[in-house]
């Protein structure tokens, strides 16, 4: 286990180690000494639309379930309400066109409040590990927002590292997104971030939104082997989720060795969610929630609200409270008809053996995508919004050092939205930047308003004077 | 007139309210062991001026129950529950429970029967080893269907007494919970059956032949004849007795009260929102066991009046526990009361007493102090007066209370809240007053105020205010009213209704259905029709089948309104 069954106070020596030290999984278990703060926020008056995914009852038969399994009274399980995430906190991490108040809403500052709020209360000590079960999700918002994307707006892990970052100081930061979607969205915010890890495993774009999230999306080119797409087919049940879990992600983890590690826990890789074709039980959820031990979980998609996420919820409170999870059965389980198939776990085989050997080789990618590039670097590419219709076009670039992160920019033009045609320039500078990274970037900045062609420009500093217009 | 009568820890009290006026009080002492003695005592010292044809109503608050559950004198339980799949129960019940095979979710469909052959065929065997003549039935989402609750228990009938159901008991989703006060519902049944005889029989020898109620722990009170069938609803009354006599006494108002009530061993603190006390969020612990019984929120701090004070490591502590009485009283060691004696704030026993107990303890504690490195001017002056100490203690003890309802108040700005509008606009609790009673409200009262900076209340006639709240109380009950409108559904869990044709469709006509279902239920309890009902949660949530239907999920929840029947003087 990469943190030896030390929670985030524990590992860095902020609080000594009170217990043994564990490795081993929960096994029938009804007491526990891991604490578990859990922010539950079902946010019961928001909704997309009448009869869209993201609506009121979404969460309700979470809530009836672990309310009626008696959990919130668990002594060591700690309940915490959201706070509403500060605008100041958002727009280190967003830049919105027109502007973010056009799309953020009161829920989406709640949301992200509620993943903050799980964060203060491991990274205080108060608990070992936190659960923040809130809506709505985040991880298909991008740094920069024309609108809603999968259901997303604001990304909320995204915010809630950057208070982290900013409160307590935290650098190597892992991701690991457990939901069935690429997290486009959370990929984009930390691609060019060579101290945020992103791993994402889900099924297979070229079978599912947002048809992205391959191989060879291995990070930006400072921060090659930054980011980990793994794509499974159709299909994959436990086995094969435990399979990448143990050989993949868990050795890389290892190998990255993060101050922290985040899940992005969305559950619609369960065998009943509608929008996904995964065989994937809510037991599976938990025993994987058990390997990776991450300090906090945040909630992101996973629509079987009836099937799949009653269950999947308790097993993952269960198994972060280090308690016994091995009863959580649903109802509709029949284990013949969700075998996996040989088929698949032969193409899983193959992936995780691919796999392997780009990871070993990410130091020598690194190199070759640094030799014949100038100082800056550059690519074009789209982003559709499915929820508001908007076509985004973007012009990113980003600035190469030898031997620090230099900033990265976004050119954006957007149409077909409810706003009409925007445009905005977007500069990035990394929370790594030193005063010469970020002076460069700002001067950038003011030579690209000079050269004209958006209607807005401004800086995000992060860990400096956060956004403004120059 | 209104007979009330509260069996404290300490003292059986009794009140004949006539109107706006205690027109009769006693005090006696509570005889443990035989608890109709001091109630007998109590009855005859009121009943001496009194035609007991004029009495309309008796109450009852008493501490029969809480006792048998502290003292854990209860008889054993057969637990029978259906849990289907989840968190692993093993350890969270008072007794291993017998697992029975079933499940229904969280929709209230069955997804798997019980076999009730087999249910017949476990009993035997357990009944043969437990040889108990008490059972308790409870399963998972029982509140959403109690048709296998209801139909193992039909099946049980036969072989127990006495059967529980969780769900008959509470109409609220939390399995453990409900399955906690079913044991115990069970397991105080026969101690409340024999106690039940006794009052009707004091009452009767002195021909009383008023109807008798008693109180609940949710500040209600029920016939006494109903509540054999949910005794354990008649435990931890004391507060409630004390929550409703404030209530009586007129002495909350609007504001954001923080109430004490100061006793000889403990202080117990209670907040108050628009006149209203607040409530435990899913009900009270029965030991160390979470139950659903609703109750006030109430927390004691271990300080009173008589709160022993002792030197340790040369710090002065008061309380948390009472050894005996305060010196002034021929005590063996100094209290709280002893000191509020010296600063002239109480007036009891000997002052002389209590002064040489102060004078004592200013010694020991410059003795000690002595022998540090370091030593302030006070003792380099050379003494520490009575007073000094006196008031030592008394900040000592305010100390403790204001931290207590520090917590109380952070754990109520605390409470979950699951809908975006109250976390952008919350209702915080800030208090804005304190009312003080209890024996020892007089004495520290104002001090308290003055601590804590904020204005203070000290009614009058408080020290009977609980059988004052428990003559007064009105009625409640509590009924829950889920409909599905997809499956047309409704479901009463505890009138233990499942009605498969349900056709209300909107939230107002479920409230409807539930109103009249309450009305109903009062008049089959015999209480007066004149009690208004309350809405105390709705939740009306539109279902998203397919794609399309647009379906409900409503679940609303009323209850007679809570509190007193009319103010006394």
């Amino acid at each position: 286990m990469w943190n030896k069954g030390l929670s985030y106070r524990e590992r860095h020596g902020l609080i000594s180690t009170h217990k043994n030290v564990c490795n081993k999984l929960n096994t029938d278990k009804n007491t526990s000494n891991h604490s578990l703060g859990l922010v539950f926020f079902p946010a019961f008056d928001w909704k997309i639309s009448e009869t869209h995914p993201e609506r009121q009852e979404r969460l309700l038969y979470t809530r009836d379930q672990i309310v009626e399994e008696g959990l919130l009274d668990i002594p060591n399980i700690v309940e915490y309400n959201p706070i509403v995430a500060d605008w100041d906190t958002i727009e280190r991490v967003h830049v919105g066109a027109p502007d973010l108040e056009s799309w953020v809403t009161e829920a989406h500052r709640v949301s992200a409040g509620g993943a903050i709020a799980a964060a203060d209360a491991v990274m205080r000590g108060e608990v070992n590990r936190a659960f923040a079960l809130v809506r709505p999700p985040g991880h298909h918002a991008m740094a920069m927002v024309h609108g809603i994307r999968g259901f997303c707006t604001i990304n909320i892990e995204a915010v809630m590292i950057q208070h982290m970052r900013q409160t307590y100081g935290i650098k190597r930061v892992a991701v690991v997104d457990t939901d069935v979607h690429h997290g486009d969205g959370s990929q984009d915010v930390f691609y060019h971030d060579p101290d945020t890890l992103y791993i994402s495993f889900h099924q297979d774009g070229r079978t599912l939104y947002p048809g992205t999230g391959f191989m060879d999306e291995f990070g930006g080119p400072q921060a090659i082997g930054g980011n980990i797409d793994i794509p499974l087919p159709p299909g994959t049940g436990d086995e094969g989720l435990m399979k990448v879990m143990r050989e993949l992600v868990l050795p890389i983890l290892e190998e990255f060795n993060p101050d922290i590690v985040i899940n992005s826990a969305g559950q619609d890789n369960h065998f009943s969610d509608p929008l996904a074709n995964m065989q994937v039980t809510a037991k599976g959820y938990a025993e994987l929630v058990d390997l990776l031990q991450a300090d906090i979980a945040v909630l992101e998609g996973g629509y079987s609200v009836q099937e799949a996420l009653p269950y999947v919820n308790t097993g993952i409170i269960l198994s972060m409270a280090g308690l016994d999870y091995s009863k959580v059965v649903e109802p509709a389980f029949d284990p013949v008809k969700y075998k996996q198939s040989q088929n698949v776990t032969a193409y899983i085989d193959d992936l995780i053996a691919k796999w392997k050997v780009q990871w070993a080789n990410r130091h020598k990618m690194a190199e070759e995508e640094r030799t014949g590039v100038s100082d800056i670097w550059s690519n074009r590419y789209n982003v559709y919004y499915d929820e508001t219709g908007v076509q985004e076009e973007r012009l990113e670039k980003v600035r190469m050092y030898e031997n620090k992160v230099g900033w990265h920019s976004v050119l954006s033009r957007g149409q077909y939205g409810p706003y009409g045609p925007q445009s905005v320039y977007a500069m990035f500078i990394p929370w790594q930047a030193d005063e010469l990274t970020r002076q460069d970037a700002i001067a950038e900045a003011k030579r690209a308003k000079a050269e004209g062609g958006a209607s807005r420009y401004v800086v995000v500093d992060p860990l400096g004077d956060g956004q403004y217009e120059v | 007139m209104l007979l009330g009568l509260d069996v404290g820890g300490t003292f059986t009290d009794a009140v004949i309210i006539d109107g706006h006026r205690v027109v009769a009080s006693a005090k006696r002492r509570t005889t443990k062991d035989n608890l109709m003695q001091g109630i007998g005592e109590a009855l005859d010292a009121i009943l001496q001026h009194c035609d007991t044809l004029n009495i309309d109503q008796v109450t009852l608050s008493t501490t029969v129950v809480t006792n048998t559950i502290v003292e854990e004198k209860e008889q054993v339980v057969d637990l029978f529950v259906v849990t289907g799949p989840g968190r692993n129960v093993d350890d969270i019940f008072p007794v291993n429970p017998i697992y029975l095979q079933g499940y229904t979710d969280h929709r209230g469909i069955v997804v798997e029967r019980t076999p009730t052959n087999a249910v017949r065929h476990i009993a035997e065997m357990v009944q043969s080893r437990s040889g108990t003549d008490l059972a308790a039935v409870s399963a998972k989402f029982g509140v959403r269907n109690p048709q296998e609750e209801l139909s193992i228990t039909e099946a049980l009938k036969d072989r127990y007494n006495t059967i529980s159901n969780g769900s008959l008991l509470s109409g609220s989703l939390n399995f453990p919970r409900r399955t906690i006060s079913a044991y115990f519902n069970s397991a105080v049944t026969p101690v409340f059956t024999v106690f039940k005889k006794n009052v009707e029989d004091a009452l009767s020898v002195r021909n009383i032949k008023a109807p008798l109620h008693i109180l609940k722990a949710d500040g209600g009170s029920l016939p006494m004849e109903h509540m054999v069938s949910r005794p354990v609803e008649t435990a931890f009354t004391g507060p409630a007795a004390t929550v409703l006599g404030l209530s009586a006494l007129g002495a909350i108002g609007n504001e954001h009260t923080v109430a004490l009530d100061i006793g000889g061993t403990t202080t117990d603190i209670s907040l108050w929102k628009q006149g209203r006390p607040l409530m435990t969020k899913s009900g009270v612990s029965i030991r160390e066991y979470p139950s659903a019984v609703r109750s006030f929120a109430v927390t004691s701090v271990g300080v009173g009046g008589e709160s022993v004070v002792r030197i340790v490591d040369g710090e002065i502590t008061v309380g948390p526990e009472r050894v005996g009485p305060s010196v002034a009283l021929g005590g063996v060691e100094p209290t709280l009361g002893d000191a509020l004696i010296v600063l002239g704030y109480a007036s009891y026993g000997e002052v002389e007493l209590a002064e040489r107990a102060m004078e004592v303890l200013a010694s020991r504690l410059t003795a000690s102090e002595k022998g540090d490195a370091v030593q302030t001017q006070q003792q380099l002056a050379g003494s520490v007066t009575a007073s000094d100490v006196a008031r030592l203690i008394v900040n000592k003890a305010l100390q403790t209370i204001q931290h207590g309802i520090d917590e109380v108040v952070r754990a109520e700005n605390k409470r979950p809240i699951y809908v975006v509008a109250d976390i952008v606009n919350p209702d915080v609790f800030v208090p804005a007053q304190i009312v003080v009673v209890g024996g020892t409200a007089p004495s520290l009262g104002p001090s308290i105020g003055k601590y804590m900076d904020l204005p203070i209340t000290i009614p009058e006639n408080a020290a009977v205010a609980n059988a004052i709240g428990a003559a007064l109380a009105l009625s409640t009950i509590e009924l829950t009213v889920h409909v599905d409108t997809k499956r047309r559904l409704l479901v009463i869990p505890e009138l233990g209704i499942k009605q498969q044709t349900c056709t209300l469709k909107r939230v107002e006509q479920v409230v409807e259905r539930a109103k009249e279902a309450l009305s109903e239920e009062a008049l089959r309890l015999g209480l007066g029709k004149d009690q208004d009902i309350e809405v105390i949660s709705m939740e009306d949530f539109p279902v998203v089948e397919g794609w399309q239907s647009m379906e409900r999920l409503i679940t609303v929840k009323v209850q007679l309104v809570a509190g007193v029947k009319q103010y006394v003087e």
